[in-house]
């Protein structure tokens, strides 16, 4: 532990002496500005570094109206030198000319401490291009347009063209004109030639877009940039062996790479205007060279049936211009038109097209028609003139229809081609509801008691069938339970028996109603009622709470109709119909007061 | 004997009473004339005179006609009067009563469409309320007639499958089992969401939402008038509520209103 302090303590006595060193120098600001060259062409660039030591604080820059500015970012550096520590911050900047001339670039100031440090002003002379110095250069880019003088809407073809012959890598454009004024249309992918100027042969790539001024007057094209690395030998190296194209790949490390921005000048079109004299009614600024063709399907045709007239006008030039063709004058046709169909057509490397437009037309009355001649006008600029060209007239000889249906399907065919989509023009609620009906409450509530009845109601039907069906289901189960329920109803059953005897002095009378009345209290008690004696029924009958008087009538009356049946004396039919009336009371009443054990 | 009397007895008391239930309007309309007031409340809308058509159209509802058009009609006047929150309110009201009034639908996309709160909701409800279609196309009311229906033809089957029992018999049995339960079970929640809504919707033009019911709390967010959210709990004059994104806080009471029908 005690070696390990030794050096520690010295090495914080080294820094703290450094520190104290920095600080001193720390407190001299210097800003200093470079750049790379002194004389430019408008095709380059300067790079411009400030390197401000002392203070991290960024210099301002000064308005530099002739320069446009691109800043490439900063870097720092730490050194200490003699035991003197300084820190520097180094800015860079992309400068592009904008003019020709001589600047003065700087001075560029940093604020310290209320003061301002600046550096030396630089001063820079910018050339306009010459042709001889881009061709001497490696690597170089052009932009040009076919014409700078076009009519309006005459089409230019704008070519960027990169030159080369030296390998480059990641070449990418980083700036591209805007085209203000212009309507482009792109001329498919880039071209690869080679290209042998002074003796040397260039590898160049080409871009191409077609364009159309919508404007007259100047109309400048700004400058396009590309950015690539350009792959150089390193000096003072012998490779010997390596001495191949194949090597010299940065990869190898035979060769580095040096960032490159290249740019194009600025493109000035003077667009002039259309010439009024001579130019046609109904002209739709279609400029270029086009042709005109027409076709009719049939000659000849019923009323009703539609012929398709097929116009083409094909051409080099703003062909979008031309939407639709119109047949002036037409008469005794409906026409319905269909969808133009526009195909983009490159010729002799300028765009151009098709426009194919169909219009059906139908007839409307019989006879030799005539479908007027169909005109399209454009200005020629080879020629600078105006043109028309015309399609037709056509002849057609219209027949009478035979066959009703046909206009109908024609008709039909018609409906379904004028159909719109139907435009929202407003947004709104709609009314509110005026019916009285609205103030009608009849409903049903559902947390009502109608509801509340509505579903208990099936549960119930279905509980009291099921009761019902269930003591049916016992009752044909249980013979004496039967019995038990049905005495009274057979009993009742044989009355009219009983009382059809009553008058007639039948010993049936009392024959029957013995059996009644003991088929009743055998059926009650479940016994055999026929073999029953009065004094069986005085013993039975109070088993099942039957009053004793009650067992007296019963056996009385009993009595009463063994005597009569079998002779032992007579009654009266007065007698025989009290007696009657007595034992269906007392049956009622024992129907009554029996119950079933 | 005795039962089937019992039974019969039942029936007629019960079939009298249904018919004194079904055959008198829901409730008396108190002393105003309901007629007179909605034709004059019409004549107001269309005069533009929205303040008394509002007034009119309550004062017909306030009698006790819960009736889905004076809703709608309500929600109008509302809207006419940019008083969305209320309009949106109604027509919801006025959705429980008539969900498949074709007015009352676009009318109420178009309020929707006003609101400002754009809130993203979670949660399957929204996706099982689509695919429960009778529940969302059906009223209270409805919905109640078709399980009562179902219930009595359940029961129906039931008495006829103790006489004839067949496999047929059961098998319809099994179904009617589940479309009653299906229907009573939506019947239920039907009217629990209308009588006991846990719904509300913001009628203040712009409320602060609080983290606590105190007017000292830290404003968590703010919501526009015709926002819908859960009414969660009531508090001393606050409401605590939940947007269907998870959002939570607390608002007074008196800039919402809570969506239910008093029947």
């Amino acid at each position: 532990m005690r070696n390990l302090k030794k050096p520690f303590l010295l090495f914080i006595q080294i820094l703290l002496i450094a520190l104290a060193a920095g600080a001193a120098g720390a407190s001299e600001i210097t800003v200093i500005a470079t750049v790379d060259k002194n004389e430019a062409t408008l095709d380059d660039y300067i790079i411009l570094k400030i390197s401000v030591q002392g203070t991290r604080e960024e210099p301002a820059l000064p308005a530099l109206p002739d320069f446009r500015i691109q800043s490439r970012g900063s870097s720092s550096q730490f050194r200490i030198i003699n035991g003197q520590m300084s820190s520097a911050v180094e800015y860079n900047y992309i400068l592009y000319p904008q003019k020709a001339g001589t600047f003065t670039i700087g001075p560029f100031a940093v604020k310290h401490k209320g003061s301002k440090v600046k550096s030396k002003p630089i001063t820079v002379k910018i050339s306009k291009t010459t042709p001889q110095a881009k061709q001497s250069e490696d690597i170089f880019v052009v932009a040009e347009v076919d014409n700078e003088n076009p009519y309006h809407y005459e089409e230019i073809i704008y070519r960027f063209k990169f030159y080369r012959r030296v390998k480059v890598a990641n070449a990418r454009l980083t700036e591209s004109p805007a085209f203000e004024g212009f309507l482009t249309e792109d001329l498919g992918k880039e071209k690869e030639y080679q290209k042998v100027i002074n003796g040397q042969t260039y590898l160049v790539t080409e871009l191409r877009q077609a364009l159309f001024p919508t404007k007259t007057g100047v109309l400048k094209i700004e400058p396009s940039t590309l950015q690539c690395d350009v792959v150089v030998k390193k000096r003072g190296r012998r490779r010997g062996f390596f001495d191949d194209p194949f090597f010299d790949d940065s990869f190898f490390g035979f060769s580095e790479t040096v960032p490159k921005i290249l740019r194009t000048s600025p493109i000035t079109v003077m667009v002039k205007t259309l010439p009024t004299a001579g130019k046609p009614a109904g002209f739709k600024n279609l400029v270029g060279e086009f042709s005109l063709n027409g076709k009719l399907s049939t000659r000849k045709l019923e009323v009703g049936e539609s012929v398709t007239l097929t116009l083409t006008l094909a051409g080099i030039g703003n062909l979008k211009n031309q939407q639709t063709l119109d047949i002036q004058g037409l008469q005794n046709f409906k026409v319905y038109d269909d969808k133009p169909v526009f195909e983009t057509q490159l010729k002799g490397g300028k765009v151009g097209g098709k426009l194919v437009l169909k219009k059906a037309l139908v007839p409307l009355t019989e006879g030799q028609l005539q479908i007027p001649p169909v005109t399209v006008s454009y200005f020629n600029p080879s020629s600078g003139s105006y043109t028309s060209l015309k399609a037709g007239p056509y002849l057609l000889d219209v027949v009478p229809s035979s066959d009703d249906e046909k206009f109908q399907v024609v008709e039909s065919v018609k409906k379904s081609g004028i159909k719109q989509e139907v435009k929202i023009l407003g947004h709104d609620i709609l009314p509110v509801h005026t019916s009285l009906e609205a103030l009608s409450a009849r409903r049903l509530r559902p947390l009502s008691l109608t509801a509340a009845l509505f579903f208990l109601l099936p549960v119930i039907g279905f509980v009291c069938t099921f009761s019902i069906k269930r003591s049916r289901e016992r009752l044909e189960q249980d013979r004496g339970l039967i019995r038990f329920k049905q005495a009274h109803k057979r009993f009742s059953k044989a009355l009219p028996l009983i009382k059809s005897a009553l008058t007639q002095d039948d010993p049936l009378f009392y024959q029957r109603a013995s059996k009644a009345l003991k088929d009743f209290i055998g059926d009650k008690l479940n016994i055999a009622g026929s073999a029953l004696t009065p004094k069986e029924l005085e013993r039975r009958l109070p088993e099942y709470n039957v009053p004793a008087e009650t067992v007296k009538a019963v056996t009385d009356i009993l009595e009463f109709f063994d005597s009569g049946q079998f002779g032992f004396t007579k009654h009266s039919v007065e007698e025989r119909e009290a007696v009657f009336k007595s034992m269906k009371k007392m049956i009622n009443s024992l129907n009554r007061k029996i119950k079933r054990k | 004997m005795k039962k089937r009397l019992l039974s019969l007895t039942l029936f007629f008391t019960c079939g009298c009473l249904l018919l004194q239930h079904n055959c008198l309007p829901a409730r008396e309309t108190g002393s105003a004339d309901p007629s007179h007031l909605f034709i004059e409340a019409n004549d107001a809308y269309r005069q533009a005179d929205y303040q008394t058509a509002i007034r009119q159209y309550e004062q017909i509802a306030a009698a006790g006609i819960s009736n889905g058009e004076i809703f709608y009609n309500l929600g109008n006047a509302y809207l006419k009067s940019d008083k969305l929150g209320k309009a949106l309110l109604n027509y919801f009201k006025a959705e429980m009563l008539i969900p498949r009034d074709g007015d009352l639908q676009s009318n109420l996309a178009y309020a929707r469409g006003l609101t400002r709160d754009k809130i993203e909701c979670r949660g399957l409800v929204p996706a099982l309320m689509n695919f429960c279609f009778w529940y969302s196309k059906l009223n209270a009311a409805e919905l109640a007639t078709c399980f009562l229906i179902m219930n009595f033809v359940f029961w129906g089957v039931l008495t006829v499958r103790m006489f004839y029992k067949r496999e047929i018999v059961t098998v319809i049995m099994y179904i009617l089992i589940f479309f009653t339960i299906l229907l009573g079970a939506s019947t239920a929640v039907k009217l629990y969401n209308q009588y006991f809504s846990q719904r509300g919707i913001v009628t203040g033009t712009e409320i602060m939402v609080r983290s606590g019911n105190s007017i000292n709390d830290t404003v968590l967010f703010k919501l526009h008038e015709g926002t819908e959210f859960s009414w969660q709990q009531e508090n001393d004059g606050w409401v605590k509520i939940l947007l269907c994104d998870g959002k939570k806080g607390w608002v007074q009471k008196q800039v919402v209103e809570k969506i239910v029908l008093t029947d």
